[in-house]
């Protein structure tokens, strides 16, 4: 994303500080306080404005934080087939068709046939996946299916190379301890230990099942020798049976009880890997957390089965009114009910005003802001509602962070109009259509441009049908040599907005409780006011180059 | 430390005769069957499946949130807690193809890569806030993306370092109560799940985690004793950056100088420690995690240590052996570039030896260039603290553990490294023995315990016990012992019920996690001590978790929580072992 970008702050979580500390008491509150869009906790707390919700109950603005979610639907990205509730979890949250991700490059894999005849290719195995993007093939770990029904259950019991996995090796006992190879799968091992706990704990007297007996032990201070060893006489001198009489659960023994030992063979193997075949060899932590158990060689990566996506509805956590409720069909993406933040508080936006071509200046640069100059933009700011708003805005007089630099709004306090539709501007009269010329954003700008205009403080720049511009004027200080992130000019700028709306009394979900006090049917005007910090993203900060610039404003 | 007795026991109405009540099914759970006794209820798990199938386990540690099902091998997710989740939401920049040449800033030694943490111990300047929105966002993804579940509540087992500032684990009890609504949240601590999830009930866990590597003795599910030393994967991540930026500056020297028509290239090793660094945090892991190794004992210590050989049959374990051998007799004259994105510019590559990307672990983990003596308590090397570990335990105690030597955390998945610890730790068994004290009194008194340890053995093999060893790990005789009159008689005992147990030895046991492990513990429906029911703990907050433990807990014991922090801990420390 480039400059300019505005973010908003969802109100839900306050992460403003006071200016200076917080002893002076004022009754604008909020106006001694300030944001720093730096600060790490910021960020979880600005989103772009059609991230944002709004719920007219608590007229306020939603963030994900703020709201519930309940899932709707739950499908399949690929194959979009919808997954009954039931079997999500046992499924793992995996598509059960034919829907695999290629373990190199997360692309869809293709089913295909590699039967010999070319003929037969269409009806006939064995199949394998293939990756339209990379090129990766099932045959690089020797994986060939031999049927389409359940490629899903085969690719279970296959091992990387091909083989089947021995059947049931995990739960007889008869079975001869195998060596560990890279291919036991923690699955089986887990399996395993779950079969042999069962066990024990079934088994096993119940006084001293998993963990054992330690009566009322005074264990305060384990490092204590002595402490250790009371464990022992605690043993017979706490124990409610007979110590002879009670099995203790046991450890597990071999392997068929989930028991591996260490054996530094495939270590020794991994290394001799790495030494000769480097680092092109080895799987990226991106490929590696796409799988269960994540190997270290991209010869031991399985395609994984598509992850199922889900369709939610969300309500305000405040007042668990409905804002967002997509429909439940899999294929539509419209619906049934979705407040957006975009409906409700205005998009702001920010260009450059240049400066006139007499001065012989040269253009703002967004991404090398000229340092120690004032440099002005033209932030607008559109108003979505029906109703006329009044707009307050305020900004510390410098922008957070070490640097400071200078920042000023030229007219803080303005109105915008109502978004009347076509239908009013038709009807409506001539003056106000007049007013309603159209907001342009692309169109350069330059100060003393149309009509000499420059700017004034008080006054607002250009004002449209639902829509105002004002002047920003920065500042900014020399940033010298830092890195990232130090350079970027962002404005915090806390925007309030007044205005007379509706109350409206709503019959559906539960009837608007909150603050309006209207008679059923009735329309009333009620005033209403919003606010909340916005981020504005300027530019980065240029260099300051020669001393010829040191002449300020 | 902790958990000690009774971890896993039940909290309700057990406080006089926990022993019995230890096991029953969750009374809380709506499915839990009409019979409440113990085995029934677990002979039947297929009765009450339904009910567990919805709790979830979360495991917080610095770095990640892991969070899936109760039953299942693996969690569902492993959601970071770095710069890159810690965005705005709606900021797409790092989608862009030019993102991963955006300029960065130097970061300095001490604070590097602070931002991909959670939290940090040192609660000095933190803001828990922060803590708060990591946990939240990460929880909520988890919900959304990954667990593909409502927001209903359920119960949540949640596996925590059991040293942790209250402050803290009263903002992740918090975070997780406000948001989310669990009924109860379950608190595990990871020592005791790793040993579970070995299928041991003993063991020396070796947790090499980012911040610390955290060594402690288990004994029957109980943590015996802690250790812990700042050697971990954050040093070692720290060190591979280092190296990489060594030979990134390097290869553009060469570049530089090759233009300037001088051939001659010297690798610069000029700065070996740095105080600021252009690598991140990200880069150096993806190198660490990929291409991070540890030479073999024999390798490594090739000058260093004589070669004793006659000495070395009887207690050098065969690990060292076979495989090694190989890699040895050809590492000398092969030492391959291996050719590594440059942290600088990934258009570009650096190439660095392969011997070289051995070295990171030396010194982080290892300590191989340091004396003994110039190392401060909490920056011990990790076979130096494997063998405190177990010098401090009572010898049978000592015996049992080291032959259940258990890896797990981020640095047990560097190849080499397990077995290198281990001949370490072998070798200086071999050097010292059990004894604190040296010098010829003791030596005398080693060779006696040796005889006698190995006439112990003999008999214990005429009792039937089998001991299958692998190839691995097996020392030519035990350790040297003390003998114990109601060691013996307990280990009588042991022999009586259970099958024969392996001790003695040094030995290692693989183990799933404790992810796993809290998985498995769920599943078998076996509690930590430590439950904590929404309502109280958000009218009390922390304190009104301990009073609800207290009357269980103050009588069978005070769980000495954290060893690092001392005695001051005993009083109130109701909290089990977070208190
Ligand atoms: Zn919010
Ligand atoms: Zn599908
Ligand atoms: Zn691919
Ligand atoms: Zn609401």
């Amino acid at each position: 994303m480039s400059f300019p970008y505005t973010y908003i702050s969802c109100p839900c979580t306050d992460v403003s500080t006071p200016i200076n500390g917080s002893t002076e008491q004022n009754d604008d509150e909020e106006q001694e306080r300030t944001f720093d869009p730096r600060s790490p906790r910021a960020n979880f707390s600005l989103y772009t404005l059609e991230h944002l919700l709004y719920c007219e109950d608590c007229q306020q603005i939603r963030c994900p934080r703020c709201t519930l979610e309940e899932i709707v639907t739950w499908y399949c990205p690929n194959c979009l087939f919808e997954m009954p509730s039931s079997m999500v979890k046992s499924e793992a949250g995996r598509c059960t068709r034919n829907c695999f991700n290629c373990p190199i490059c997360i692309g869809p894999l293709a089913v295909t046939s590699v039967h010999p005849d070319p003929v037969q290719r269409s009806l006939l195995g064995p199949w394998i996946l293939s990756c339209g993007y990379c090129n990766w093939t099932s045959l690089e770990i020797g994986w060939q299916f031999k049927g389409l029904q359940d490629m899903r259950s085969e690719m279970g019991k296959l091992k990387i190379g091909g083989q089947y996995k021995a059947a049931n090796s995990k739960t007889s006992a008869s079975t001869p301890p195998t060596e560990s190879t890279p291919d036991d799968d923690p699955d089986s091992v887990f399996t395993a230990l779950r079969s042999f706990y069962n066990s024990q704990l079934s088994s096993s007297n119940a006084t001293d099942p998993l963990l054992t007996p330690s009566g009322g032990i005074n264990y305060s201070s384990p490092s204590s020798l002595a402490r250790i060893m009371s464990l022992y006489t605690g043993r017979s001198s706490y124990g409610k049976k007979d110590p002879a009489k009670s099995t203790p659960m046991r450890e597990s023994v071999d392997p068929s009880e989930g028991l591996q030992i260490f054996d530094p063979a495939s270590d020794t193997a991994a290394i001799e890997k790495l030494r000769t075949q480097g680092w092109t060899s080895t799987a990226s932590t991106a490929q590696q957390t796409e799988q269960k158990h994540p190997p270290r060689f991209t010869s031991d990566l399985r395609p994984t089965q598509a992850q199922l996506r889900t369709k939610r509805s969300k309500r305000c956590r405040t007042c668990r009114h409905i804002l967002v409720k997509p429909e439940a069909k899999v294929q539509s993406t419209r619906f049934r009910i979705r407040l957006v933040a975009l409906n409700y508080i205005p998009t702001i936006t920010l260009k450059p005003l240049q400066p006139s071509p007499s001065t012989q200046l040269p253009l703002l640069d967004l991404n090398a802001l000229p340092v120690l100059r004032a440099s002005q933009f033209l932030l607008t700011l559109k108003n979505p509602l029906f109703d006329p708003v009044k707009i307050t805005l305020g900004t510390p007089a410098h922008a957070p962070g070490k640097n400071s630099h200078k920042v000023t709004i030229l007219c803080p306090q303005f109105d915008i109009g109502p978004n009347a539709d076509q239908w009013d501007e038709a009807l409506g009269d001539n003056k106000n259509r007049r007013a309603s010329k159209l907001l342009s954003t692309s169109k350069v700008e330059y100060v003393g441009g149309e009509r000499g205009k420059v700017a004034e403080a008080g006054k607002v720049w250009e004002k449209g049908r639902n829509w105002t511009t004002v002047v920003v004027e920065v500042v900014c200080q020399d940033v010298g040599e830092d890195g990232e992130g130090e350079d970027v000019l962002e404005i915090p700028v806390f925007l309030r907005m007044e205005w007379e709306g509706d109350t409206m009394e709503r019959e559906e979900g539960g009837s608007g409780s909150g603050g309006g006090g209207g008679l059923k049917g009735e329309e009333r005007k009620e005033k209403r006011e919003l606010a909340f910090w916005v981020v504005v993203g300027v530019g980065k900060v240029g260099r300051l180059e020669g001393p010829t610039l040191a002449a300020s404003p | 430390m902790a958990t000690v007795a009774g971890y896993f026991d039940r909290k309700p109405s057990s406080s006089v005769r926990p022993g019995i009540a230890h096991l029953q099914p969750d009374p809380t759970s709506p499915h839990t069957p009409q019979q409440r006794t113990v085995s029934s209820a677990f002979s039947s798990p297929s009765i009450s499946y339904r009910a567990e199938e919805e709790a979830l386990i979360f495991e917080i540690g610095t770095r990640h949130l892991s969070a899936g099902f109760t039953g299942e091998s693996y969690p569902r997710c492993k959601l970071g807690f770095g710069p890159e989740e810690s965005g705005r939401v709606g900021d797409y920049r790092r989608w862009l193809p030019e993102y991963d040449e955006r300029p960065r800033r130097k970061q300095p030694v001490e604070t590097w890569g602070n931002d991909y943490e959670l939290w940090q111990m040192d609660m000095r300047g933190s803001d828990l806030g922060i803590i708060e929105d990591k946990i939240e966002r990460a929880v909520r993804e988890a919900f959304t993306k990954y667990l593909l579940l409502d927001p209903k509540p359920r119960r949540l087992t949640v596996i925590l370092p059991s040293i942790m500032p209250h402050q803290l684990l009263s903002t992740v009890l918090n975070t997780l109560f406000n948001n989310f609504q669990p009924p109860n949240i379950n608190l595990l601590s990871p020592p005791i799940l790793s040993t579970v999830a070995a299928g041991c009930r003993s063991g020396l866990v070796v947790d090499i985690g980012w911040r610390e590597t955290i060594i402690t003795s288990v004994y029957d599910y109980r943590e015996v004793h802690q250790f812990r030393t700042t050697r971990a994967m954050r040093m070692l991540t720290l060190e591979m950056a280092k190296l990489l930026e060594r030979y990134d500056k390097g290869t553009r020297k060469e570049e530089s100088m090759a233009t300037a028509e001088n051939p001659s290239v010297v690798q610069t090793t000029e700065d070996a420690s740095p105080t600021s660094l252009n690598v991140s945090l990200d880069q150096a892991e993806e190198v660490t995690i990929r291409m991070a190794w540890c030479n073999s004992r024999t390798n490594a210590s090739g000058t260093s240590t004589p070669e004793n050989t006659s000495d070395k049959r009887g207690l050098e374990p065969i690990n060292e052996e076979q495989p090694n051998g190989t890699i040895s007799a050809t590492h000398s004259t092969q030492d391959p570039l291996v050719s590594l994105p440059s942290p600088s510019s990934p258009r570009h590559s650096i190439s660095i030896p392969f011997s070289q990307l051995a070295q990171p672990v030396e010194a982080a983990l290892l300590a191989t260039s340091k004396r003994r003596h110039e190392l401060d308590d909490h920056e011990q090397p990790l076979h130096t603290l494997i063998y405190k570990s177990l010098l401090s335990l009572p010898p049978d105690v000592r015996s049992v553990c080291m032959s259940r030597i258990i890896f797990t955390g981020g640095g047990s998945n560097i190849p080499g490294l397990k077995a290198r610890l281990l001949s370490d730790v072998s070798a200086m068994v071999q050097e010292r023995g059990w004894d604190v004290v040296e010098g010829k009194a003791a030596d005398e008194r080693r060779r006696r315990l040796k005889e006698i340890s190995s006439n112990r053995r003999q008999a214990t093999s005429t009792t039937g016990e089998v001991l299958k060893e692998p190839s691995a790990g097996k020392l030519g005789s035990s350790m040297p012992q003390d003998t114990n009159f109601i060691d013996e008689k307990l280990q009588r005992e042991h022999e009586k019920e259970s099958k024969p147990t392996v001790s003695g030895i040094i030995r290692s046991v693989e183990t799933l996690g404790a992810w796993a492990g809290g998985s498995l513990l769920a599943n078998l429906r076996i509690k930590g001590v430590v439950e904590i029911e929404k309502d109280s703990f958000l009218q009390h907050g922390l304190a009104g978790a301990r009073k609800e433990v207290e009357t269980n807990i103050a009588q069978q014991k005070g769980y000495g929580a954290g060893m690092a922090r001392g005695m001051a801990a005993e009083r109130g420390w109701t909290l089990g072992a977070w208190a």
